[in-house]
């Protein structure tokens, strides 16, 4: 997948939250997607770890929210306000926030960004006439004080549809590359059957 | 200690280990234990309760069918006996007499009386009873499989009937002011997320678009001051002690805090979720079966629909909440109020609809 090779950002030591749990983790051989960045986030499982979803209306947050805590998916509705989820995995405890997307909710976004271990930020691959958009609300969102050297996870959803940008040509939009201050990993998926949700994709370990 | 139970690598595993391992297994058998009991006791009671049945029947002269009926009266309370005794009963063709074609329901009937040994003749009301009921009951399942193709047919911006019956949603709510374009920011001011509704009706499909049109057409001076309320936010009372206990920030936060408002459209296709939930659970069973004199119909459903509408939004006012950020407690909340009012047999959601009370008769 073009997703495999992020362009390398310089670490800058400070920025990272922890640098030293991330060089001593004992990580397990292969790590999978999103664990892969959590492992070396905080190290040793057993801990608790607050992540946040955020990206445009109908990003396909909830469902991917729904898909990695193995829920249904054919009944979601627009979100009002948020939905929080505990997930246990590889004994982590991940408490993942879905927050609406709709224009008129963004404004609440900042309120749910303290003291958040990895921002995963969504974006409907179909949905080319609000690129822009939603690169401006991530450019925002990256320029938030609390939100300083957090990790992202980019999610190009929506693979499976046939009008789907892929994953490469969405990270140059949004110029992740030239983000240098935090790490950051974009994957393609499909939140809707589940596929590259959690892949085996590990992280650069340096 | 009971570790001798375990003498596998006793070598290689530490003794902390080991004292879990066997912790484990006692936690294990026990639980084994206790299912097993339990098991019993199911085979137990259920051999009893045919005994008693056994016992009554030939005492009474009465079946357990028959009984229900000349002890219970008709409703929600009766039908949900009859219900449990057909799917409760040793007999196939009773158990499945719950499933059957609307259209054979008559037969049915005959069949369950020859079965029981009852003579209509002398008993003319009991079939007259029992097969009210069993329109209920196969209504019931059989609005589950309409509600849920609706909720399956995703909106289809392509479809001409889809297209018209959204723009009927528009005037209906909003009969003075045009909708300019099919495209258009306008959306937003009945409570859909952007310019195009095409992408908000979700996992909730056609059924959100049916409900909110029906809502907005059948019921539309609560569904258009609903929506009024769901734009302008209530004005806030604070009395002085109050201000007195909030910091300057907070203070200045709560006046001018318009978000206690909510998206009309978007909490509709929420409330469809939640109607649809209480249907498939069975929670709506009490409702229908009081209000339903036959088979509850889709424009029961909708009706239900309308009325939690109403409820919800009264509900949202006085749960005063913060901001729209507590949609989902409040929903939350409000989910269990439904579900134990139903748990009482006489409830009926009433919706204030004239159409109907007059239904309301059983």
């Amino acid at each position: 997948m073009d997703s495999r090779a992020p362009s390398s950002p310089l670490q800058n030591e400070g920025a990272l939250q922890q640098p030293s749990t991330l060089q001593d983790s004992p990580s397990p051989p292969h790590p999978r997607g999103l664990l892969s960045v959590i492992q070396r986030l905080r190290g040793s499982p057993g801990q608790e770890l607050r992540i946040v979803l955020l990206g445009l209306d109908n990003a396909g947050k909830t469902t991917l929210l729904k898909r990695l805590a193995s829920e249904e998916v054919s009944t979601i509705t627009p979100t009002q306000g948020f939905n929080i989820k505990s997930v246990h995995s590889h004994g982590f405890k991940l408490n993942i926030w879905d927050i609406g997307g709709q224009r008129a909710v963004r404004p609440y976004w900042r309120k749910y960004l303290g003291s958040t271990d990895l921002l995963i930020y969504v974006i409907d691959s179909a949905d080319q006439k609000r690129f822009e958009e939603t690169g401006q609300e991530l450019a925002e969102l990256t320029e938030e004080e609390s939100l300083m050297g957090v990790p992202l996870l980019v999610f190009a959803n929506k693979q499976d549809l046939v009008t789907a940008a892929p994953a490469a040509e969405i990270a140059e939009g949004l110029s992740l590359h030239t983000y240098r201050d935090r790490e950051w990993q974009i994957q393609a998926c499909s939140a809707l059957s589940g596929e590259g949700v959690q892949p085996s994709l590990p992280l650069r370990m340096e | 200690m009971y570790l001798s139970g375990i003498t596998c690598k006793e070598e290689v595993i530490g003794d902390h280990q080991l004292i879990t391992a066997a912790v484990t297994q006692a936690i294990i058998m026990k639980h084994f234990l206790r299912m097993f009991i339990q098991v019993c006791l199911y085979f137990y009671c259920k051999c009893l309760w045919r005994c008693l049945k056994f016992v009554v029947r030939k005492l009474t002269g009465r079946c357990e069918l028959q009984r229900i009926c000349y002890n219970t009266k008709p409703g929600a309370a009766r039908t949900m006996k009859i219900e449990a005794s057909l799917k409760g009963s040793k007999s196939k063709r009773l158990q499945t007499s719950v499933s059957v074609h609307p259209d054979a329901i008559e037969k049915t009937i005959d069949d369950i009386m020859e079965l029981k040994k009852i003579n209509p003749d002398i008993n003319p009301q009991l079939g007259v009873s029992l097969q009210a009921c069993l329109l209920q009951i196969v209504g019931y399942r059989n609005l589950i499989v309409e509600v849920e193709k609706l909720r399956r047919e995703p909106y289809d911006s392509e479809n001409l009937q889809h297209e018209e019956m959204l723009l009927k949603l528009w005037k209906c709510l909003k009969p003075n002011s045009p909708l300019k374009a099919r495209i258009s920011k306008q959306w937003c001011e009945i409570g859909f997320q952007g310019d195009d509704p095409k992408t908000d009706f979700r996992g909730m499909g056609l059924l959100g678009l049916y409900n909110l049109v029906y809502f907005a057409e059948w019921d539309t001076e609560v569904a258009q001051q609903v929506l009024s309320d769901s734009l302008h936010p209530k004005y806030r009372e604070v009395t002085k002690k109050e201000i007195s206990q909030f910091s300057k920030v907070e203070w200045e936060k709560k006046k001018f805090d318009k978000a206690i408002g909510y998206s009309f459209a978007i909490v509709g296709i929420n409330i469809t979720d939640l109607a649809y939930n209480l249907l498939v659970s069975g929670a709506l069973k009490t409702h229908f079966y009081n209000v339903a004199p036959e088979a509850p119909t889709l424009t029961h459903f909708q009706q239900t629909f309308c009325y939690l509408m109403h409820e919800f939004h009264k509900f949202w006012i006085e749960e005063d909440p913060l901001d729209i950020m507590e949609f989902n407690r409040v929903r939350e909340k409000f989910h269990k109020r439904i579900l134990k009012q139903l748990q009482n047999p006489e409830m009926a959601l009433c919706p204030h609809f004239a159409a109907s009370e007059s239904l309301i008769n059983m």
